[in-house]
């Protein structure tokens, strides 16, 4: 039997429960945030508010119940006691409180440091104290004072070093000097005190001392004796003046052991083995010294000994004036050789004087006189005659290449003292050097000081006047720092500064402010203060 | 310049009521749209109930038919037997069916209740947000300050 149809199922099943959405719920919690946020706000108004009152109140507060100086300074050996003094930290009222109560009490200590000092200053000139006294006691004054402020506001304690350590660097430069210019002094009377007993030294040693060689080398240690104590006087010229006082010294003892009767039977053949160069154990001390002066010096000392030597010489030369002088001449004006013009004259029998015979022999002779060459060397040294110049002036026979190579010299290498004095100028104005980047304004302050300097050094030459350049250069940048436009520039450095700090940025002096370094400020922040580093002149464009 | 300020902070209160009814008005229509989409289902669920019956009546049919066909009873023995496994297996699936209309349009009202609700804590919210931007308008005015005036006080 055929099976019965049955009904087929559709397969349908439950449906699943749709899916709500509790848009309730999410509105209400926005809602609920929304009126948070709203309360925050005022609650962060009010507190600001809050604040602001009390940071009033506290700085009113304090300059009422300022601890007094006396006070803090007899307690700045008790932390506690010292603490209880001033508002508690850790509150808006405490801290701004705490705050002006630091700042009036570095002032009022600034001000009794300043007055200390002055009284140390008087002291250490009526009781002479040493440099390490005054340190000491500078050192001291600033570091109590600027411990007892910095154990209330560490930031007021620096700003109170800072301003006291002025007036304390000052107060010891001035001792300094003064403790300089005495050791000067003790050195300058040592140099003369060994000078009086060189005569007696040098005496002795050419009289016992047999060989050449020794006998040089002791004279030369004496000399290098000498020079030592006269070098660490710091003073032009000292070294030179002591130099020439050593040299006259020397040969003064040459002569005396020249006359003696251990070099020659009498004086005239003292002078005349000196004057052919039969020296003996003098060998080798003779070729450091100018026969010249020697001769000269033996004049003064024995006068009549060499007066007739000169007569005999004054006569020849008297005979044959008229053919010297020509072949002179022609010698300077290239002419004739120098050793053919020698060889010459010394055939007429004349003896020219040993600095015009090495004048004729090196060429230095040629060219212009001793008072022509004074003219061009003041001009050299005012800047008023450059290399070309004096090359031109050399070629023209003006002068001889001998001189014109020492102009030469002079005007590539300006004088010691002036280059110090520039290169305390410029580290005074902080100008960095040429191939420093930025410092704009720097560099031309430091180029108007240095104007100025040569200006001052001119006009110095021109009357005639002493000139130290340390000294003026020093007036000058004094002078330069009091102008509006220096005082103008000094304000907007500050204002830099405070800008700096109020973003978090130490200023360096030495520092140019890049992109980089100002990353964590706000843009428009960085922006100005990028403006305000390129109207200073440090930037890299500068 | 203060008087600006806080004229915008007005201005921006009532953006605010003005956002909070726009909302408010958004959630209705969700729920009219909500309302409709389930009255929409429950009608194809409906239609499935009616397919099923009809599928059971044809079943059923087709059996009386052939039990009358060989000369048996239509509606006894084996052919009432099935039929009455047809009616059970049809009637079950009909009820999933018409079950499934119904929640379907619960859960459309429900839906609907849900953002009519939303819509009104909206506009709430748009109220409460303009209230505190005119009590930070006021602080703020407040705050601001002014010179001290300079007209004669009364004696």
């Amino acid at each position: 039997m055929a099976e019965l149809p049955r009904y087929q199922p559709t397969g349908y099943l439950p449906a699943d429960v749709p899916r709500l959405d509790f848009a309730n719920i999410k509105e209400s919690v926005a809602m609920t945030q929304g009126i948070n946020a709203s309360l925050d706000r005022l609650a962060n108004f009010a507190f600001k508010e809050a604040e602001e009152k009390a940071r009033r109140e506290g700085i009113q507060w304090a300059p009422e119940n300022a601890p007094t100086p006396e006070q803090v300074l007899a307690a700045k050996d008790d932390p506690d006691a010292l603490q209880k003094l001033f508002a508690k930290p850790g509150t808006v009222f405490g801290d701004a409180a705490r705050k002006v109560q630091a700042i009036q009490l570095r002032t009022e200590l600034e001000s009794i440091g300043r007055q200390k000092l002055a009284e140390l200053s008087i002291k250490s000139e009526r009781e002479g104290y040493t440099l390490d006294q005054i340190q000491q006691e500078t050192k001291s004054l600033t570091n109590g004072y600027a411990r007892a402020i910095s154990a209330v506001d560490a930031e007021e304690g620096s700003r109170f070093r800072a301003s006291i350590s002025m007036v304390g660097s000052s107060l010891i430069a001035t001792a300094a000097k003064k403790f300089e210019n005495t050791f000067v002094e003790q050195r300058a009377a040592l140099v003369t005190e060994h000078l009086a007993s060189t005569p007696v030294t040098l005496a002795n040693h050419i009289k016992t001392v047999s060989d050449p060689v020794e006998l040089q080398a002791l004279i030369n240690a004496e000399f290098e004796k000498v020079l030592s104590v006269a070098g660490s006087v710091n003073k032009p010229g000292f070294v030179t003046e002591k130099a020439q006082d050593f040299e006259k010294i020397k040969l003064n003892a040459i002569i005396e052991y020249a006359i003696s009767k251990d070099f020659a039977p009498t004086e005239i053949d003292g002078y005349r083995k000196l004057i052919n160069k039969d020296y003996g154990k003098l060998s080798e001390v003779m070729k450091k010294v100018n026969i010249d002066k020697l001769k000269t010096q033996w004049l003064e000392k024995t006068g009549n000994i060499i007066e007739a030597n000169n007569k005999t010489n004054s006569l020849a030369l008297a005979v044959n004036q008229d053919q010297v002088n020509q072949i002179l001449e022609d010698a300077y004006s290239g002419k004739m050789g120098s050793q053919d013009a020698f060889r010459k004259i010394k055939a007429l029998n004349v003896t020219l004087p040993d600095s015009q015979m090495k004048a004729l022999l090196s060429g230095e002779g040629a060219g212009a006189t001793p008072k022509e060459f004074g003219n061009y060397e003041s001009m050299t040294q005012r800047g008023l005659l450059g290399e070309n110049e004096i090359n031109s002036l050399a070629e023209n026979k003006k002068m001889s290449w001998s001189q014109a190579n020492k102009l030469k010299q002079q005007a590539r290498n300006p004088d010691a003292p002036m280059r110090d004095a520039l290169s305390y100028a410029r580290a005074a104005v902080g100008a960095p050097g040429e191939m420093t980047f930025g410092f704009g304004y720097e560099k031309q302050r430091y180029e108007r000081v240095q104007s100025q300097l040569r200006d001052k050094k001119y006009e110095a030459l021109q009357t005639g006047k002493p000139f130290d350049p340390m000294q003026v250069v020093k007036e000058i940048i004094k002078v330069d720092s009091a102008t509006t436009e220096h005082q103008q520039y000094e304000s907007e450095l500050k204002d830099f500064q405070d800008r700096l700090k109020n973003n978090g940025i130490k200023y360096d002096p030495l520092r140019i402010y890049t992109d980089k370094d100002l990353k964590d400020v706000g843009k428009r922040e960085k922006q100005i203060l990028l403006d305000m580093q390129s109207k200073l002149k440090r930037d890299k464009d500068q | 310049m203060e008087v600006a300020a806080i004229a915008l902070l007005a201005v921006s209160a009532a953006g605010s009521i003005k956002a909070g009814e726009d909302r408010n008005k958004m959630y209705q229509m969700q729920a009219k749209q909500a309302e409709v989409e389930s009255d929409r289902r429950a009608v194809q669920y409906e239609l499935q109930a009616n397919e099923i019956l009809r599928r059971t009546n044809q079943a059923n049919a087709a059996v009386v038919a052939r039990g009358f066909a060989g000369g048996t009873q239509g509606f006894e023995g084996s052919a009432g037997l099935i039929q009455a496994v047809n009616n059970t297996r049809g009637g079950k699936e009909f009820i999933f069916a018409l079950s499934n209309a119904d929640m379907t349009k619960r859960s459309g009202l429900i839906q609907s209740s849900l953002y009519q609700g939303a819509g009104q804590i909206a506009e709430q919210a748009g109220y409460f947000d303009a209230a505190g931007k005119l009590g930070q308008a006021a602080f703020m005015g407040s705050k601001i300050g002014s010179a001290p005036s300079t007209e004669p006080q009364p004696l």
